[in-house]
């Protein structure tokens, strides 16, 4: 049986779309996910939350205290406090809360908020956890055995109990002219505890790929160390930073959202999910619902979205996965 | 295999020192101001130094090479000797300088530390008064004088106007016309021993011994707190693995014996949709519920049975999608397996092949996860615990670290970091006894 026949049986026979020849491994999973409905779906919910956040975003750059466009402070008005949704005006589609502010723009500034968690924790943990799972996986010996004393320490610790310590231990805590106790201090402490899955990952992929022939190549033509490390092995395992990240910011998300709700989240005043949540958990029992609905709702479709993409997209990118 | 033993019990011992550097650096060395944390930000300087000292929160944090001044009575009697700053008005609420008996065992009996731990201290070293007030208060000069009371009940009163070091004040103390070697102020000297009364060390000690007292609340022990509230915690946690496991295994397996076909599909989608609704909703919401059947009783508290019940069902609730997922993934990996298609060749009915060898193959890793679950039913759910009122550990826990309750705090992560290490100890050595591959890797 020829090659070509093989790849038409296959290709008939399974649901599973076969790479063309030729094509890059980048090439093939974007092709992979461009056939697959769901990802589409879910990567267009995503890019609907980006475009909300980004609009978040530019209303808090643009309103001016005591200018034309009100902050979200300034739209406190009491006379206006629990309206439950009406189709009447876009600022009481979702209701108001208890100050009388708009739960429609709670909720947008609070996709901002938790976005930006998502990509900021995972800008310092998945470089921090491929740097390390490389290291540890390539050098192996020592270095192997420092790395992974340090991941284990790491997970021997519930990371909720490290995330509320390391909350705490920043209170008040100024660093680079950044206030660590609010948002800053969230990103640094889902940063340094989020890189453990990662490092795992990448390191036991890595122990797969140095003994694969063409680094045996590169470093019979005498490249060093380092140079094999980040020219060549590193590309190789980068896919697993991708997918460790579309997953991670899920993680970041809901850790976020209750260290918010347990007040040592975000600045208090600043909207988020999870104070949105301890705000409104109270108030399920006088009926005013809305604001708890909305942000359960905003964060269980953005989860939703992120959780199926990360999904599809460790499918699209490490084919060796598939079907578990 | 005796060789694997030894090199994973050092593994679990190197992991359980780096939970203890880890709980050093976190609950110590960037925890603040424990003293302002539990007297009170607006504490006197005076009055948290001497906290700190008691508490032994005023150590040097590694190596001990630090010296201090001591005051020794040499009088024998059985009286404590203690030490009072007379001369100053209520306004200077007294030297910080003068501390507590201090808690290292080779001091000799009847001692008082009159300075903290300073690297290089010599008779040379300036001393000061530290101002009442709050942590901004100024340092000022010693003024009035220091009332010291001896063993045999006697007392002698050292000016100190104008005393600038350490030196003058030992001038003063030993030199004063009604001494006559009663009392004795001298530098100590360095010693081996004394170089781990560090906080470091002290750490280790404490932890590793489940030592600690709690700060807020005096004459509650680690232990006693453990003993009290971890049942709390067994009672919610036990029936909620159990039940997680349990119905997990089922749908997982009903799941994966559709698989590919409707009853998977919606299976695993109804999982995903679980995963993702936050865990605070399934509990808001459930408590919610409760209300709305008119039965608020067991919404929160420990008396009625609903109080069990409640909390435990929304574990199981809101787990149930991961388990599914998760189980339905290594069941999957197992039925790919040569040996499940031999007994297909064979004409064994998929019950039997499902039911009787492959749940046998998976039952490794997912006994793993349970044991992996341990620590977390011994610590509950922070968050149930907390919302439910139930006074468990977790629930514990967050008060203790809402508190700055050092000990306590530490005592509890520790806690759950050892059973965490022993759970996986536990694991490596089954599979090493089940799966020969292991050992002989």
């Amino acid at each position: 049986m020829t090659m070509d026949a093989i790849q038409h049986q296959t290709s008939a026979g399974g649901a599973e779309p076969v790479a063309q020849r030729g094509a890059s491994l980048w090439a093939d999973a974007r092709r992979r996910l461009a056939r697959d409905r769901w990802a589409m779906l879910c990567l267009g919910i995503i890019a609907f939350y980006v475009l909300l956040a980004l609009g978040g975003a530019m209303y808090e750059a643009l309103a001016a205290p005591e200018g034309g466009i009100p902050t979200f402070e300034e739209t406190i008005n009491f006379d206006q406090s629990y309206r439950p949704p009406s189709l009447d005006s876009l600022r009481n589609l979702l209701g108001t809360d208890w100050a009388g502010r708009s739960v429609l723009l709670k909720t947008v500034l609070g996709a901002k908020v938790s976005l930006t968690v998502g990509l900021m924790s995972n800008l310092i943990a998945v470089p921090l956890g491929l740097m390390l799972g490389a290291a540890a996986g390539y050098f192996g010996r020592r270095t192997d055995a420092v790395i992974v004393w340090l991941y284990s320490t790491m997970a021997s610790v519930p990371g909720i109990v490290l995330l509320i310590a390391m909350k705490y231990a920043f209170k008040n805590v100024t660093f680079l002219g950044l206030n660590l106790g609010g948002i800053h201090g969230l990103y640094i402490a889902l940063g340094v505890t989020a890189w453990v899955g990662t490092c795992r990952y990448v390191r036991a992929e890595v122990m797969k790929v140095r003994e694969l022939e063409y680094v045996l190549a590169a470093r019979a033509v005498g490249r060093g160390n380092v140079m094999i490390l980040l020219r060549h092995v590193l590309p190789n395992v980068l896919h697993l930073g991708i997918i460790s990240f579309s997953l991670g910011v899920v993680g970041a998300i809901t850790a976020e959202v209750t260290l918010s709700y347990l007040g040592l989240g975000v600045e208090v005043g600043m909207p988020s999910w999870g104070t949105m949540i301890d705000g409104a958990r109270m108030e399920l029992h006088a009926g005013r619902w809305w604001e708890l609905a909305s942000a359960v709702g905003a964060m269980f479709l953005l989860v939703l979205a992120l959780n199926i993409f990360g999904d599809r997209l460790r499918d699209a990118l490490d084919p060796r996965l598939k079907n578990v | 295999m005796l060789i694997y033993i030894i090199r994973r019990l050092m593994w679990a011992a190197l992991t359980i020192f780096g939970v203890m550097v880890l709980t050093f650096l976190l609950f110590r060395v960037s925890a603040g101001d424990i003293a302002g944390a539990v007297l009170g930000e607006k504490a006197a300087e005076a009055q948290k130094a001497t906290w700190r000292h008691k508490f032994g929160y005023d150590l040097p944090w590694l190596i001990n090479v630090h010296r201090n001044l001591l005051i020794i009575s040499k009088v024998g009697g059985d009286k404590p000797l203690w030490a009072k700053d007379t001369g100053s008005s209520r306004a200077r609420q007294g030297w910080s300088l003068v501390l507590d008996a201090p808690p290292g065992e080779n001091y000799p009996p009847n001692t008082v530390l009159m300075s903290g731990y300073i690297r290089g201290l010599d008779e040379s070293t300036s001393i000061h008064a530290l101002g009442s007030g709050g942590p901004s208060a100024t340092n000022e000069d010693p003024t009035g004088s220091i009332s010291f009371g001896l063993g045999d009940g006697s007392t002698l009163d050292v000016p100190v106007d104008g005393v600038k070091t350490i030196g003058d004040l030992m001038q003063r103390i030993n030199g004063h016309a009604a001494n006559n070697g009663r009392l004795e102020a001298r530098i100590t000297s360095l010693s081996v021993a004394g170089a781990f009364n560090s906080q470091f060390f002290r750490h280790l000690k404490t932890s590793l011994l489940f030592e600690g007292e709690s700060l807020k609340h005096s004459g509650q022990s680690l232990k006693s707190i453990i003993a009290k509230h971890g049942k709390y915690s067994l009672a919610v946690q036990i029936p909620a693995v159990a039940i997680q496991w349990f119905i997990g295994m089922i749908l997982a397996l009903f799941v994966a014996y559709y698989r590919g076909r409707w009853p998977d599909k919606i299976g695993v989608f109804m999982s995903v949709l679980g995963m993702c609704v936050p865990f605070l909703a399934f509990m808001i919401y459930g408590q919610a519920l409760m209300f709305h059947l008119g039965l608020p009783q067991h919404a929160a508290g420990t008396i009625y049975r609903g109080n069990l019940y409640v909390p435990v069902a929304i574990m199981v609730i809101a787990s149930l999608g991961g388990h599914v997922r998760f189980y339905r993934t290594i069941i999957l990996d197992e039925t790919g397996r040569d040996y499940v298609r031999t007994a297909q060749a064979k004409g064994l009915p998929l019950t039997t092949i499902l039911f009787k060898h492959v749940l046998k193959n998976c039952m490794l890793p997912i006994l793993t996860s349970l044991i992996l679950a341990i620590p977390f039913l011994i610590m509950g759910s922070l968050l149930v615990e907390n919302f439910f009122g139930i006074p468990g550990l977790g629930d514990r826990m967050i008060t203790s670290i809402n508190d700055r309750d050092e000990p306590i705090m530490n005592g509890l992560v520790f806690l759950t970091a050892v059973i965490y290490t022993a759970g996986i100890l536990l694991t490596d050595l089954c599979y090493a006894v089940f799966d020969p591959r292991i050992r002989l890797k």
